[in-house]
């Protein structure tokens, strides 16, 4: 009888099993699946090159390297954001003056506005303009005969 | 009892003395607003009068020409005592006409003329006297027509001959009064323009806005341009006076019409600078209305 109960990870011995002769009697595209996965599972087994660990490595810091730049590129923009709003939140120079808040109601100084007398006197102007008349058609000379004669 | 009676009937009577008195007074206000209707709304009915008596008669001998026209060719074609007699009887009515056409326009003329403003008092006065002068000439014509018995075509030629030798100096002086009517007509809106202008003076001294400042010089000089225009006329004006026939008159009117056309056009854009002053301060000032609101929505 076969011992299942074996744990790989815990470094227990495994017991040998003959995969040959245990697979003899199986299709022929079993055997070449087989085969053909074999020694993909011999590379894993085998430790990596010095070269390939050096690379590896330097991935991994160029890696860690974007993320830190990145951090503080965010953490630039930030400040810079922050700047200019303490900027804009500066006071306003005394000779400029800040306009009101939009919550403040204005409200119009007495006497400041435009008299209406001016208003209609302006328009009364340009109906008079426009009603000049420079022919004086009504009262243009009649047209009468100057020479009663037969 | 007696007494009461008594004090009722002395109560009515002095209810009835006061109705009496009220209805008087009633009356005397009624007079007084009457009269200053007339005299508020006479001038520019009695003006309307003149133009539309100048009118009728004008039209009158247009009618009594008609029948003129065909009386005289009646009696050139027939030459009978019959046609004679007609083109006779039209000849003497339109040579009426024809004066009294004449006399009604010149009486509308110098009410024109006097009730026009801002025309120079020696030329107001010179003109009206020329135009009186005329006016009781053509009555005195109108009268010797009317007062012939039997003239003949002759006798009615040679006094329609008076009249037509007068043809020249009549439409001199008419083209010279309606061109000083004119003139003043201009000068009378130059001057109310000229005022306006006082009246936003302040308001744009107020408020130093460029803008403002530059549409307010554009409007001011539009009022001494059209005071040269005036002054052209006023020149044109002169020549007309000296002017001895009827064409070199009528062109003077024309050329004098053109620069008062070139004056109004002038007051017509001084308007406007003006009317874009007051846009400009619009945007500045609140108006009154708004002023209203906000302080009716401060009370609410």
């Amino acid at each position: 009888m076969e011992d299942t109960n074996f744990n790989p990870i815990s470094g227990e011995q495994v017991p040998y099993r003959d995969l040959a002769s245990e697979n003899q009697g199986e299709n022929i595209s079993d055997l070449k699946t087989q085969s053909q996965t074999q020694p993909n599972k011999q590379s894993v087994g085998k430790p990596a090159s010095t070269k390939e660990f050096i690379i590896e490595n330097k991935v991994k810091s160029l890696k860690y390297w974007i993320i830190i730049l990145g951090g503080i590129l965010i953490m630039l923009l930030i400040a810079l954001i922050s700047v200019l709003a303490i900027i804009y939140q500066k006071p306003v120079p005394e000779n400029i003056k800040q306009t009101p808040p939009p919550t403040v109601i204005a409200t119009p100084v007495e006497n400041e506005n435009i008299p209406k007398g001016v208003v209609d006197r302006v328009e009364q102007m340009q109906d008079k303009v426009d009603s000049l008349d420079i022919e004086e058609n009504e009262l243009s000379f009649p047209n009468i005969d100057w020479q009663i004669k037969y | 009892m007696t007494h009461c009676y008594e004090l009722i009937i002395t109560g009515r009577r002095k209810i009835k003395q006061k109705i009496k008195f009220n209805n008087k007074r009633n009356y005397k206000k009624l007079i007084t607003l009457l009269a200053i209707n007339l005299v508020l709304l006479g001038k520019p009915c009695f003006a309307q009068r003149q133009v539309q008596d100048y009118t009728y008669q004008y039209e009158k001998y247009r009618t009594n020409y008609d029948e003129y026209t065909v009386a005289k060719n009646e009696f050139l074609k027939q030459k009978t005592l019959t046609s004679q007699k007609d083109a006779l009887d039209k000849t003497k009515v339109i040579i009426t006409q024809r004066a009294q056409t004449l006399r009604v326009y010149l009486m509308a003329l110098k009410y024109s003329l006097n009730t026009t403003a801002r025309i120079a008092n020696e030329d107001k006065i010179r003109l009206s006297a020329n135009l009186d002068e005329e006016i009781g000439w053509l009555q005195n014509h109108i009268d010797d027509m009317t007062g012939m018995n039997n003239p003949t075509l002759t006798d009615l030629f040679e006094i329609s001959s008076r009249l037509e030798r007068k043809k020249n100096q009549y439409i001199i002086l008419s083209h010279e009064t309606v061109a000083h009517i004119l003139i003043g007509r201009l000068r009378q809106l130059n001057q109310e323009y000229s005022a306006t202008n006082s009246v936003l003076q302040p308001l744009v001294d107020k408020y130093k806005n460029s803008f403002i400042k530059n549409w307010y010089d554009q409007s001011v000089d539009m009022t001494f341009r059209c005071d040269q225009s005036i002054t052209n006329a006023l020149a044109i004006a002169e020549e007309l006076k000296k002017a001895n026939d009827e064409n070199a008159a009528s062109k003077s009117l024309v050329s004098i019409k053109n620069e008062l056309g070139n004056g109004k056009q002038l007051l017509k854009d001084g308007v406007g600078y003006q009317q874009e002053i007051l846009k400009e301060l619009n945007k500045i000032l609140p108006k009154a209305s708004d002023k209203n609101a906000s302080a009716s929505g401060g009370n609410q």
